[in-house]
């Protein structure tokens, strides 16, 4: 079946995010109409969503391997390319999905707000950063990408300048993240180093298979760059574990996330330390995963990921359960949630165990980004309406939004494990891997206990918001308005749906795109084809 | 894999029909009973006079969380400012001791074959 503009449809939705992100201020100096900026955004995020549609459509129905797009025609490891298949398709329909909802929202939250065409620049900058992160094929362009992303959101948790609390947020978080990409990028100095290249599929080529690329060359010997690559994972691992806020780099998120306004709090804490995962798990189970040589230093990997997933899950949910403010509230149970995905993670990289854990980690990834996304929007609605962050300030808010509370409700009691909500789901798909790995005791009684502690934290919000009687006059507050209140019942929605309908979506979306995550092979080949036209074999 | 998602569908499909079974029973025990007390059933006496409504009434909010507000509010409390000082250099410091730790471990344990 013949795809109009295919394969460039997969490489359009980063490049149209920046082109559409810078645009905007040329446009709000010729219309200086807010109204316009406001469906400029929207329509721009949808397109993208639309965009990601098709990729995801193209990836799951249509084409059995990995698309690969050469920009300008240079064909890979000289050229960059994107490489997508089912894994990234997949998370770059979330993204899209999610960032398309958040700026719906956007629209009626940020009224109050001044300069929202800088607001929505960011936010499409931010939106692009992230499909670049996912889509790339290039370790170099991921850092490019990963600065885009990361520039991005610095503004974005600074946009409300007047207040010292975001300042501080931003500055911090600007410290942090500056110094996780700068060890990401000494870490791309290593890997350029061991292998001579800075395409992925030619560096998974030169680990695991006997693929030869041209320009770079066959495999060298494992004594060139094993040790090479033990401080590329070390320093990739690292720096991505500070933008995911994998403990102990967990500590920035708690002051960074709430800081920021409500809607972006959602893509950061649903979105953005997902897109740091996908990173992990491109790198240690698709490009090292076959690394023989390598396999002592993934095993190690194993039992790191294990222990801090553990440590961030008990932090958070210990931390969650003692907030006062509802955004810090919900920031810990993302620290809590990202112990968990690393928990699968650490669990998929042992070695003799099945999928389960990976299935566990990327099913997970995608209920948090959706149930997570969700608590800020209504986070932000009640903020929004009270005009305060305390849980005591929002007592009895629930009685006059009930929507909203509703669909809070949904949200903190899917993120806290009730069966059958989303979450739920995926924490069991958790708890059935470390089953079959054996590992009972410990690692379940931490998944059961921070689940607990979870839920004692996200009920102390319900109970707040419906049961408490309010300290000051509240009658004149009033539900959400339409456009803020339908993202927020569409991702309460789908954190019903996607439990209900758990077997079927694993079946067909998450474990298919698991098993393209873990396909060495496939990934390497379809780079590999475009890198044959440097040998003269024509277009492919 | 299939197969547990929906066992777990399946029970909680059951014990959502027992909730509903439930409500509704209860739905029904409110319909039987008298909505608006009369007479004396309104007044309250203590101590052989009559009691103020507000007096006598106990906030539900103490009902439900004050033990743990009471119990643990200066556990919560140091461990909300203990453990979160907001200060960069607090954390760093472990941040570049696990870094160190684990490139240590991840480049001896690679080694060259």
């Amino acid at each position: 079946m013949q795809i109009p503009l295919w394969p460039h449809i997969a490489a359009l939705p980063p490049l149209l995010g920046v082109a559409l992100a810078f645009a905007l201020p040329l446009l709000s100096l010729v219309i200086k109409e807010r109204r316009v900026w406001e469906c400029y955004a929207v329509a721009s995020t949808f397109v993208l969503f639309v965009l990601c549609s098709s990729v995801f459509y193209v990836q799951f129905f249509i084409s059995a391997t990995p698309t690969v797009y050469a920009f300008g025609g240079w064909p890979p490891p000289v050229g960059i390319v994107y490489e997508v298949d089912k894994l990234n398709a997949l998370l770059g329909l979330l993204v899209s999905g999610v960032v398309f909802l958040a700026t719906v929202y956007s629209v009626r939250y940020m009224e109050k707000d001044d300069g929202v065409e800088w607001y929505y620049t960011l936010l499409l900058g931010f939106e692009a950063g992230m499909l670049g992160c996912l889509f790339t094929g290039d370790f170099f362009n991921l850092f490019v990408m990963l600065e885009v992303m990361s520039v991005s959101a610095y503004g974005l948790v600074a946009f409300r300048r007047d207040s010292h609390e975001a300042v501080e947020a931003a500055v911090k978080y600007a410290i942090i993240g500056s110094l996780a990409t700068t060890l990401y990028f000494i870490a791309v100095a290593f890997g350029y180093g061991s292998f001579g290249t800075l395409n992925m599929a030619d560096l998974a080529a030169k680990t695991s298979t006997s693929i030869v690329f041209p320009v770079t060359g066959g495999t060298p010997s494992h004594s060139g760059w094993v040790l090479g690559a033990g401080v590329f994972l070390a320093l990739m691992f690292w720096a991505f574990a500070m933008k995911a806020a994998i403990a102990p780099n967990h500590f920035w998120l708690p002051d960074a996330h709430p800081a920021a306004p409500s809607p972006i709090s959602a893509l950061l804490s649903g979105l953005m330390v997902k897109v740091s995962l996908y990173v992990i798990i491109r790198f240690t189970f698709t490009l090292f995963g076959g690394a023989v040589a390598l396999s002592l230093t993934l095993n190690s990997l194993h039992i790191i990921a294990l222990v801090l997933g553990s440590a961030s899950a008990l932090i958070g949910a210990f931390m969650l359960m003692v907030q006062r403010d509802i955004k810090r509230l919900i920031a810990y149970g993302t620290i809590l949630n990202v112990g968990y995905i690393t928990m699968g993670l650490g669990i998929s990289l042992m070695p003799g165990t099945t999928l389960t854990g990976l299935t566990a980690a990327v099913f997970h990834i995608i209920n948090h980004a959706v149930a997570k996304a969700l608590l800020f929007l209504c986070a932000g609605a009640f903020i929004h309406a009270v005009g305060a962050r305390n849980l005591d300030d929002l007592a009895g808010v629930g009685k006059q939004m009930p929507w909203t509370a509703a669909a809070f409700t949904i949200g903190a009691l899917a993120l806290s494990g009730i069966p059958p909500l989303n979450c739920f789901m995926s924490k069991l798909l958790l708890l059935q891997a470390f089953l079959e790995a054996g590992w009972v005791a410990p690692v379940i009684a931490i998944i059961i206990l921070t689940s607990a502690l979870s839920l004692l934290g996200y009920l102390k919000v319900v109970y707040n918001v419906y049961m408490r009687s309010p300290a000051t006059d509240i009658s004149n507050i009033k539900e959400a308005p339409a456009s803020m209140l339908i993202p927020m019942l569409i991702l309460a929605t789908l954190c019903i749906v996607l439990g209900i309908t758990a077997p079927l979506v694993v079946d067909k979306v998450v474990e298919p795109a698991v098993l393209s995550a873990v396909d060495l092979q496939g990934y390497v080949e379809a780079a590999q084809n475009f890198a044959s036209v440097l040998y003269g074999g024509g277009a492919p | 894999m299939m197969q547990l998602l929906i066992e777990v569908l399946k029970a909680s499909a059951s014990m959502f029909t027992v909730a509903i079974i439930l409500y509704l029973l209860y739905l029904y025990a409110r319909s039987k009973a008298p909505r608006k007390p009369i007479g004396d059933k309104l007044s309250i006496y203590a101590c052989g006079e009559s009691y103020p409504e507000r007096k006598a009434s106990v906030a539900d909010v103490n009902l439900f969380v004050a033990v743990w507000k009471n119990l643990f509010r200066s556990l919560y409390g140091r461990l909300r400012e203990g453990f979160h000082t907001g200060i960069l250099s607090d954390w760093l410091v472990w941040m570049y001791v696990f870094l160190a730790l684990m490139l240590f471990i991840l480049v001896s344990a690679g080694g060259v074959p």
